[in-house]
């Protein structure tokens, strides 16, 4: 007779020796309700090689009795669902230490650059240059203002440019933002009002035969072509 | 038996021993020396040998807290001292920012002067101290430290979506929404332990625990590697989020919510079970000592 061999998944490892417990689902047809139900039964299975964990699928195969309650043995493992979930777990342990150990470093670093740069030295600067601008002199303080901010000489562009908020330069980039995509929808208006110009610039482009297109088409294809140029 | 009391008969007739030593030797093997019994005696310490170990198993699976997960997790340690850094400011400021802003004004205040008829000499320059005591003050007044308990959280929150995004601008992804959750349930918790009444807050902070719970599943089988990379950094454990939890009075007393505040009488019943395990627990780890 063939052996009993089952297919389940494997609920608890790692708390017996070489044994897991298997949970094998079985259809058993309810006469009274006339439908299909499943059933679950647990079983110990022998492991020699203690190699399934938690979550694996497993096919089990009946051998002779190992124990009180165990007369299974794990055959083959089918799906190593349980084996990954390990292998990523103890991964995952050694990538977060690591991470975590790094951004301690970074973070004591900026504790101890902020602790270096304490004192408003930028308020006190900023008066100096501006004795130097006013009177026009060079005393022995301002170079190693320069050296601190890397300028050369300073102008009053220069010293806009030091104090310079970030919301300023956001604008800024906004406004070139702006300007391009205006640029751009101009563009391509003046291709489109000129039909012409636009069937010659589209062929120039690699478009086959511009005059056949679509308008909504041909609209999208110059602005493509509009973009890339500028 | 019977045979052995004959014996003890025998040996009565020809000795005439004391009375005492015929009742010694009535029984020939001690009760606890016959061979079922030290068959019985054997299984049974095996038994609580190994009902220990099953209970030290489930204890150590255990351990971790379903709410606030392992004790100093680098994670959250590093967001609470980032709150407590002295250069921090609130409002989503920042300290060089506000700096250039106080000199921009006062480079202002003297370019004005000089374009203005009034002879630059004559007006006497803001002295450095009051300029570095403004400094000072408004530094204060931005600082985290000095922030309300919305702003700090507000920050914490950043810093936790920061560190958990899979691309620059992420909020939405599962390990963020689960590292967002964690921020406010530890928050959530403090403020409970201040508030012990704040019912309304205890049941809040109970569904962000189910919630987490359920994202974090539903990461389980979208994303493994993420998942377990998630669970290491936030400090949780696989079985903490597989398994049925609610927090109820039952984690609030075994977890020492309210320090030792018994919240859950013991019935009788289990009061005499639970000093009877004690009893056995001790008896088990005696001999062993």
């Amino acid at each position: 007779m063939a052996r009993q061999n089952f297919l389940g998944l494997v609920v608890s490892q790692g708390r017996m020796q070489k044994t897991v417990k298997v949970r094998v689902e079985t259809k058993v047809f309810n006469r009274r309700i006339n439908k299909e139900l499943f059933r679950r039964k647990d079983y110990l299975v022998h492991d020699e090689g203690q190699i399934s964990r938690e979550g694996d699928l497993v096919r089990i195969e009946a051998t002779r009795p190992l124990s009180k309650r165990k007369f299974f043995s794990v055959a083959e493992i089918i799906k190593n669902k349980g084996q990954q979930f390990a292998l990523y777990e103890s991964q995952a342990k050694t990538q977060v230490a690591q991470e975590e150990t790094q951004k301690t470093q970074d973070f004591l670093q900026r504790r101890s650059e902020r602790k270096d740069s304490g004192g408003s030295v930028l308020l006190r600067d900023i008066r100096v240059i501006q004795d130097a601008l006013s009177k026009g002199e060079s005393p022995q303080e301002l170079e190693e203002i320069k050296a601190r901010y890397g300028v050369q000489n300073f102008t009053p562009e220069t010293v806009r440019q030091l104090l310079q908020l970030d919301v300023t330069k956001f604008e800024d980039q906004l406004k070139a933002q702006t300007s391009r995509i205006d640029s751009v929808q101009l563009r391509v208006q003046q291709l489109l009002d000129d039909e012409a110009s636009a069937n010659q610039f589209l062929k120039s482009h690699g478009v086959e035969d511009p005059v056949a297109l679509k308008k909504n088409i041909k609209k999208n294809i110059l602005r493509k072509h509009v973009l890339q140029e500028l | 038996m019977f045979a052995a009391c004959g014996f003890v008969v025998h040996d009565l007739r020809q000795s005439f021993r004391p009375i005492m030593s015929i009742s010694r030797s009535f029984s020939c093997s001690r009760p606890t020396q016959g061979v079922k019994a030290v068959k019985f005696l054997k299984s049974q310490r095996k038994k609580q040998a190994n009902l220990a170990r099953q209970s030290e198993l489930s204890s150590s699976v255990d351990a971790v807290d379903p709410v606030l997960g392992r004790r100093d997790t680098p994670f959250i340690n590093r967001v609470v001292a980032e709150l407590r850094e002295p250069g921090v400011l609130s409002h989503g400021y920042q300290q060089n920012e506000v700096e250039k802003l106080m000199s921009a004004l006062e480079s202002t205040k003297r370019r004005t002067l000089e374009l203005s008829s009034l002879n630059s000499e004559l007006v006497e320059p803001e002295s450095l101290e009051s300029l570095e005591a403004r400094r000072e003050a408004i530094s204060r007044i931005l600082s985290m430290r000095n922030a309300d308990s919305k702003n700090s959280l507000k920050m914490a929150l950043k810093l936790a979506r920061e560190e958990f995004q899979r691309f620059p601008g992420d909020t939405g992804s599962s390990e963020v929404q689960a590292s967002c959750m964690t921020i406010r349930i530890h928050n959530l918790v403090k403020h409970i332990k201040d508030h012990q009444k704040d019912y309304a807050n205890i049941r809040i902070l109970r569904m962000l625990v189910q919630q987490r719970q359920s994202i974090l599943r539903y990461l389980k089988r979208d994303n493994p590697e993420r998942y377990f990379w998630t669970l290491e950094k936030l400090g949780l454990t696989d079985s903490v989020v597989m398994q049925e939890f609610n927090m109820d009075r039952r984690y609030m007393q075994d977890f020492k919510m309210f320090g030792d505040k018994i919240l859950i009488k013991d019935s009788k019943k289990v009061a005499d079970q639970k000093r009877r395990e004690l009893r056995k627990q001790r008896r088990v780890a005696g001999p062993s000592i």
